[in-house]
């Protein structure tokens, strides 16, 4: 994509530094000379949305970490320590443990909103993995975070998660193990968790910057899913853009700061208010809402290593999407059947949710397997199939003309 | 020929001889990798300290019939049960054929001492501690996932895989019991 | 487009009927709380009620305190609920702590409190605390009131609702009879509980002017004491929000109408 602005500065000093770094007019190129499509709705602030809580994550992260001890003994009281006594601690940890949650409702939007324009089709197909990519150091990284205030959640959820890779064969003993660092989730546990929990944002960061390069080489994908035809379809970033994300910002943080002031506790679970207790098991183990749609899948199958093997295919069956769905045409807007199994799949995704929260049996264990067995029947199958057969409504001739026509 | 012979040999000695020195650096090169990556990786495994105290010994003496204890060994607990003589004899009537991991009761008890079952109280599925005497067998019973145990610690019903895991143990006299 | 609304509220109807389902089905376990609506629980103008805190941290001292402890509340700290210095130096010094090594001998001598310590335990450890209390830990109550569900009004519902169960009560008991040294209380999970009743008229004598000292004043009291003690930092924290919300308001409000300018300059509409 070649810019409709040049990069032409005035500044002495940023002239002499662009001429050996062109660091300037890479971010000149990105944030405002960037062009896309003119037809964005608000769905594609999710992104920029996105960056701004992994922004908040690293930095209130970076914060509590210089007041958080990692070791079972301490953890848990260091963490009150933080809520007590740091000043502003209250608020830094709210904002961080709120600010997981919100990322990731943030992310599922984007998700979901990739979905229905079709966003993951040619030629955006390794912009959408390396959004999956993304997803799935976002999981690793929140897991990892959700054990360090060492409550009783955080144990049993870490005992939880780790003892599925001992459903490997052969050598799933040996890598819990290993994970562990002794014979089941303990202080070495928490140390190297604390660790990989401060790492891995970074590497979230970096796959975040190739995500967004791999973005600017096709272009922004839009609510028609038609190619851009040239400079009329099309608007710089900023002012419009900046605009629009900045009014987004404003009205996600609003949301935020209620939850984080009023409501603070509402997404967490009053059992990680008491200290872990390897030795009581608390009635319900519930992972945090997430994982939810996931830990469902994974109980919904009777077998210990099908279960896991159906959990992680759930999640891996996506990066195999661009080449399951084939239909010609991107956006949900002109797929009439798709749109409907759309919203299908959301629902079913929302059960599935429901299903992971509460206990395996009876009318949950049924409704668990029957959104388990739509859930890949809809990627493996349906979209497949669809993609053949389903007859498409008529694509407009170009962007600038569809725009016309709605405001005319 | 024979010149010619001579030459093709010498220089197909030559390649060999560079394939080989290629090779055998390639191979220290590995080698040299490996080295460096195993203890990149053997340094999670569990320390000297925390294999220290893979061993205890337990005074069973004030376990009454039908009482059980907990005790905690490697970070887990370990089911010390004294069962009565109706559970034995449950647990020795099942039928070994329709279990999932087919054990007899004799095969998780120690002779002398059927009446003593000793077994991590970690469940197979994900590691929760099961919960004694409830359940449709009489055993034990797992909050997270709903697997049921028998009066022997053996899988009965639910998502578990295995029976209860049986610990390498000893009993040192009739009241005491080194488990590890 | 309508379709998708209906999808999309077919969506809603799932999410928000599901749920409220799952509670139905929980309603027949335990019962309603009858105490809500505290004062710490509204959203604008949340405050503990501060002559209840004190009273409730007498209570803790002279009942709770024999078996319960409240590792994360330091002296000092109980300034928050209207405590002043010299009465916490007081308070401090009513309590025995373990000093520091005597710079002579090392010896550790016990010696009275002071604003810095924290509330000493009544036991060394977790296990003198489970060999005095029929071998089970009475639980810190430092984070109790968010450790539950219902919060303030749980511990509330456990202090009053001690009865005598009745024939329809033990249904819900397992086993059918509550064990030994046990008693019924509805509001705990399994509806029997190790602790005997705490309170009783006439356990604590509340200084002069202070309402009397009911089993249901006492629990408001104790109740209060401990929903701030599991959150200190709860007054400042509803306080910042309705600033930060108010403030976010407005300036949503003026990026909208901006953003709304831009559209029209660069695009047309």
């Amino acid at each position: 994509m070649t810019s409709t602005r040049p990069f032409e500065p005035k500044n002495g000093f940023v002239k002499w530094f662009d001429r050996q770094l062109p660091l300037f007019s890479v971010m000149h190129g990105a944030l405002v000379a960037y062009p896309t499509p003119k037809n964005l709705n608000y769905w594609w602030s999710f992104g920029s949305l996105a960056g701004l809580m992994l922004g908040v994550q690293i930095i209130t992260g970076i914060i509590l970490a210089m007041h958080y001890t990692p070791h079972t003994a301490m953890a848990f009281a260091s963490v009150e320590h933080i809520m007590r006594d740091v000043n502003y601690g209250w608020l830094l940890r709210y904002v961080h443990a709120n600010g997981a949650s919100f990322f990731f409702i943030v992310v599922y939007i984007h998700i979901f909103r990739g979905l229905y324009y079709g966003s993951y089709k040619a030629p955006r197909e390794l912009l959408w993995m390396l959004g999956l990519v993304i997803y799935l150091l976002m999981m690793a990284t929140a897991f990892m975070g959700y054990v360090l205030p060492w409550g009783q959640m955080s144990f049993w959820g870490a005992t939880v998660i780790t003892n599925l890779f001992g459903a490997i064969p052969f050598v799933g003993e040996d890598i819990r193990t290993l994970l562990w660092g002794g014979f089941s989730v303990d202080n070495p546990t928490l140390n190297r968790f604390f660790s990989l929990h401060y790492l891995l944002p970074f590497v979230i960061a970096g796959v975040a910057i190739l995500h967004i390069w791999a973005l600017h080489i096709p272009g922004s994908n839009n609510p028609l899913g038609i190619d851009v035809k040239g400079p009329q379809d099309q608007i710089d970033f900023h002012p419009y853009h900046t605009a629009k994300d900045a009014f987004m910002v404003s009205l996600l943080l609003l949301i935020f700061f209620a939850v984080v002031c009023f409501a603070p506790n509402y997404m967490g679970h009053p059992d990680n208010y008491i200290q872990a207790d390897p030795l009581v098991t608390p009635p319900h183990i519930v992972p945090e809402w997430y994982y939810l749609p996931f830990y469902a899948i994974l109980r919904s199958i009777p077998d210990k290593l099908m279960g896991v093997v159906a959990m992680f295919a759930a999640i891996l069956i996506l990066f195999a999407l661009p080449w399951l769905d084939k239909s010609k045409v991107r956006s949900g807007t002109f797929r009439p059947i798709f749109k409907q199994f759309f919203w299908v799949l959301v629902i079913d995704v929302i059960a599935l949710g429901f299903v992971g929260a509460n206990p395996p049996e009876g009318a949950w264990l049924i409704i668990g397997r029957v959104a388990t067995a739509y859930y890949f029947f809809h990627f493996l199958i349906l979209l497949p199939v669809l993609s053949r057969v389903e007859k498409t409504r008529p694509l407009p001739e170009s962007i600038s003309q569809a725009v016309l026509a709605k405001h005319a | 020929m024979s010149t010619t012979d001579s030459t093709s040999e010498h220089h197909g000695e030559g390649v060999k001889r560079r394939d080989f020195l290629f090779i055998a650096a390639g191979g220290f090169g590995a080698v040299g990798a490996a080295t460096v990556v195993w203890p990149l990786v053997d340094n999670l495994n569990p320390s000297a300290d925390v294999l220290a105290l893979s061993s205890i010994e337990v005074d069973i003496s004030k376990v009454q019939v039908g009482q059980s204890i907990r005790v905690k060994w490697r970070g887990k607990p370990v089911f010390i049960r004294h069962r009565t003589d109706e559970e034995v004899a449950k647990a020795k009537a099942v039928d070994i054929k329709e279990l999932k991991d087919p054990q007899t009761d004799a095969d998780r008890t120690k002779p002398g001492h059927e009446a003593w079952l000793v077994m991590v109280g970690v469940c197979t599925h994900l590691g929760c501690i099961p919960l004694g005497e409830q359940g449709e067998f009489g055993g034990w019973f797992c909050p997270c996932h709903g697997s049921e145990y028998d009066t022997s610690g053996r899988i009965r019903k639910g998502p578990a895989p295995l029976n209860l895991e049986v610990p390498e143990y000893a009993f040192l006299n009739d009241t005491r019991v080194r488990i590890g | 487009m309508t379709k998708k609304n209906i999808l999309a509220g077919m969506a809603l109807v799932v999410g928000l009927v599901i749920p409220s389902l799952a509670f139905a089905a929980n309603e027949g376990e335990e019962p309603k709380h009858p105490k809500q609506g505290w004062p710490h629980e509204k959203i604008i103008g949340a405050h503990y009620d501060r002559a209840a805190a004190q009273r409730g941290f007498q209570i803790y001292k002279e009942v709770c305190h024999a078996c319960h402890s409240l590792n994360l509340i330091a002296f000092r700290q109980l300034e928050g609920i209207g405590f002043s210095e010299p009465e916490i130096k007081a308070i401090a010094a009513s309590f025995t702590v373990m000093g520091e090594p005597n710079m002579e001998t090392g010896d550790v001598e016990e010696r009275p409190g002071k604003p810095f310590d924290y509330i000493p335990s009544t036991f060394a450890n977790p296990e003198a605390a489970a060999a005095s209390n029929n071998g089970a830990v009475p639980p810190d109550l430092s984070l109790m009131v968010k450790a539950r569900e219902g919060g303030a009004s749980y511990i509330y519902s456990i202090l009053t609702g001690y009865r005598e169960p009745t024939a329809e009560d033990l249904k819900h008991v397992s086993g059918g009879k509550i064990p030994d040294g046990a008693h019924f209380n509805p509001y705990k999970t399994g509806h029997v509980i190790a602790m005997p009743p705490p309170l009783a008229e006439g356990i604590v004598t509340y200084t002069e002017g202070q309402p009397a000292a009911s089993v249901e004043q006492m629990a408001y009291d104790v109740s209060t004491f401990l929903a701030w003690a599991a959150e200190p930092k709860l007054e400042q924290r509803k306080h910042m929000g309705f600033l930060i919300v108010a403030f976010l308001l407005i300036t949503s409000g003026l990026l909208f109408w901006s953003y709304k300018r831009i559209s029209k300059q660069v695009l047309g509409h």
